[in-house]
Order: C-alpha cells, then structure tokens, then sequence
C-alpha cells in the first residue's frame, strides 16, 4: 500500500529548535549562531567581540567542534562562560547540544549567547538551533566564488562578515562582486568587513549584535509586558 | 556529514508511519530534496541502507526528487531554476534575482506491506 506521509526529514531537530526558543524567551536570552568554513575567523572574531560585549551584557559561548577544546579554552581565557560541545565526528550542531548545554550550571543567566558551530559551510546551514540571528563569516583566503556555492548558508544569514580585509591584497577576492551575490541571493543582509589584525570593523559588528540585542528585548517586552522586572539573576563570570 | 543524520530522521518517520497504518515492512521511501541542501545522492543512499538494517525499512528503495532553486532574470524577466549552480539566465546570460525554492527536505510517501 502506498501512505502518503509530508513530513519535514528534520522536524525532530525543528521542534528540538522551537523548545530552544522558548526556553530563551523564558530567561531573556537572544541567541545569535555563528557559522562559516573551518577557518575563516569564527573564534579570532570572538575573541574580538567578547571584550567590547562583556562589560555591556551579560554573555556566554557555546562552542562547537570535531574534537579538540582549544577554541573553547581562547574563549574562557577572556574569562567569558563557555561550554564546549564535540560533535564526535559530526559535522554540524544540533538543536539538542544547545538544549544539554543550556541546562549547564556554567553557563549562567546570560542575554546573549554566541554559539559558534563546527567549522563547514554546508551542514550546519540545514539545522535550526532556535537562535535568533546568523552570522555567517566568510574570508577573503577563501576565494569570491563561495555565495553561489554555498547558497544555503548565504541565504539563511542576517548579516555576513567579510574577514581576514587584510589579506585583500594578496588574494583574488573582489568584495564588490561578492557582496552583489550576496544582495542577489539575500537582499536584505547586512555586510561587514573586518581585520583582526587591525582591529578593524569589529566595532560595527559589535554594534550589530547590540542592536539585535535590544531588538529580541523590545520583542520581548512587547509580548509579555512585565509590570515589575524581575531583579536579574547574579551574572556569575565564574 | 549532514547525509547520515538526513537518511536517519528518515527511516525512522518510514517505520513510524508504517507501523501507524499497521504495515510492517517499508518497500519504498520517497522524498523530496532542494538542491541548496547539497545532499550528495550516493552519500545518502548508503547511509539509507546502513541504518535501514535489520529493521522495517531494510532493502527499502529511496527514491529522490531533486528540487531547484527558483531564480527570475531580473533583466528579461525568464524564470528558471539554477542547476548545476549555474546562476546565470538562459535567455540572456545574466545574473538573475532568486526568488525561492530549493530548500525543501520532506518525506512525502512511503510503499509499505503488511507480512502474512
Ligand atoms: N590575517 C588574518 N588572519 C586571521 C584573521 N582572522 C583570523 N585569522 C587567522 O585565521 C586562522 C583561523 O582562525 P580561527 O579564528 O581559529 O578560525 P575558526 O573559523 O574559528 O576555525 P574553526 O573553528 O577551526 O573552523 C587563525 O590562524 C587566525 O589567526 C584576520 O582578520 N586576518
Ligand atoms: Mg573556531
Ligand atoms: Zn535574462
């Protein structure tokens, strides 16, 4: 017999995601995920960001990699909350690590986490975590061609950080051609460009998350009016 | 890679609705996927069979549906689908505005048998 089914393939991970939502809707939290190709910047830009955050907001890093901490030991180095997730070999995060890692003592009451997913600009792409905003980063070392390639991945972010500006000059990288894909493909994305070296454009993109920030908390407020906030709970640092 | 997690969420929906309709053995599985999902068909259809084992949708077919991305020349106004990545307009060979599509990821049908 034949049964017609229609189901979405990931609506596990998609329901996982909606709990995800709710849960940062409960504690205040907006969730902003991190993605882009092994290498191109992610925890660099991180450990940019994190000073300029941490003493404007509440703030912790759920980590995602293959195998080793190292990236989850540069962020707790800035003396910033972080838990680390191994895939074990998987190739993206789930809505269920951030689940798990959200019921962890470490993590504290923050209002914004920073997930950072495995490095691989294709996989992850396809996994709703329940944040809030994308930020996919994508380098000039990897070359202007990677919006059409990556569709997905382009498609799905709210704002794109062209990294590594200070390469410019020794890679075939037109930023022009690469943010006119970009706008093709997804006409309201905001662009940035950084240089960590530099410390340029960080600000901007700090600037960026702070108002996606204030955005989530006017939504929030807009929904459940609160009469009395609640006094926040203690932003234990460790 | 995302293949073995996609043929896992699958078998498991197959024999889940199989076993609802009181079927027992899942001949066929068939779905539909957009290309900006980059699932590599061979890829998929081994991790299909290896996790299939030794359950009701063991020596299932899969049968996929590859979806394009729908793109409109914002030029001559020829809507298309991109293949292959080729973003370019067939009629005039520029660049065209996206318009959707190409995303989908669902299971639409399972064949199932009920076993004497
Ligand atoms: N020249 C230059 N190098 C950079 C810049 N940002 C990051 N890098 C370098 O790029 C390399 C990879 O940076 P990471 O921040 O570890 O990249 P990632 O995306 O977190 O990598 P994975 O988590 O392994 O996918 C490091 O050697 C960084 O020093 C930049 O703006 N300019
Ligand atoms: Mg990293
Ligand atoms: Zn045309």
């Amino acid at each position: 017999m034949n049964i017609p089914v229609v189901r979405k393939v990931l609506e596990k991970n998609d329901s996982a995601a909606a709990e995800n939502r709710a849960m940062f809707e409960r504690r205040g939290i907006t969730c902003i995920n991190l993605l882009g190709g092994a290498g191109c910047g992610k925890t660099s830009l991180l450990e940019a960001l994190l000073p300029r955050l941490k003493d404007r907001l509440r703030v912790a890093v759920l980590e995602g990699d293959l195998a080793t901490t190292r990236d989850a030991e540069r962020i707790a180095a800035l003396r910033v909350p972080v838990v680390q997730l191994l895939t074990e070999g998987g190739c993206h995060l789930t809505a269920a690590h951030v689940q798990r890692a959200m019921s962890q003592v470490e993590i504290g009451q923050p209002e914004l986490l920073l997930v950072e997913n495995v490095g691989n600009p294709v996989c992850p792409a396809n996994f709703d975590l329940g944040e809030h905003r994308r930020l996919v980063v994508l380098s000039s070392a990897e070359g202007d061609d990677k919006v059409s390639k990556y569709p997905l991945l382009f498609r799905g972010a709210h704002a794109v950080v062209l990294s590594k500006s200070d390469l410019l000059p020794y890679v075939n990288f037109d930023v022009g051609a690469v943010a006119d894909d970009l706008r093709r493909i997804n006409p309201s994305v905001e662009i940035h460009q950084t240089d960590i070296r530099h410390g340029r454009g960080i600000d901007a993109v700090a600037a960026w998350i702070e108002h996606v920030v204030s955005e989530c908390r006017a939504q929030r407020g807009a929904a459940h009016p609160a009469p009395c906030a609640a006094a926040p709970p203690e932003g234990d640092a460790r | 890679m995302h293949e073995s997690a996609i043929a896992q969420n699958l078998v498991d929906m197959a024999a889940s609705s199989a076993r609802a309709h009181g079927a027992s053995r899942v001949t066929c599985v068939r779905c539909r996927v957009g290309t900006m999902r980059q699932l590599d068909e061979a890829m998929l259809r081994d991790a299909f069979e290896l996790v299939a084992q030794g359950g009701p949708c063991a020596n299932a077919t899969l049968a996929v549906e590859q979806l394009p991305l729908r793109a409109a020349c914002v030029h001559c106004g020829v809507q298309y689908g991109v293949e292959g990545w080729q973003w370019a307009c067939p009629v005039c060979g520029r660049i065209g505005a996206v318009e959707g599509g190409g995303d989908e990821l669902e299971l639409v049908s399972i064949d199932a048998e009920v076993e004497p």
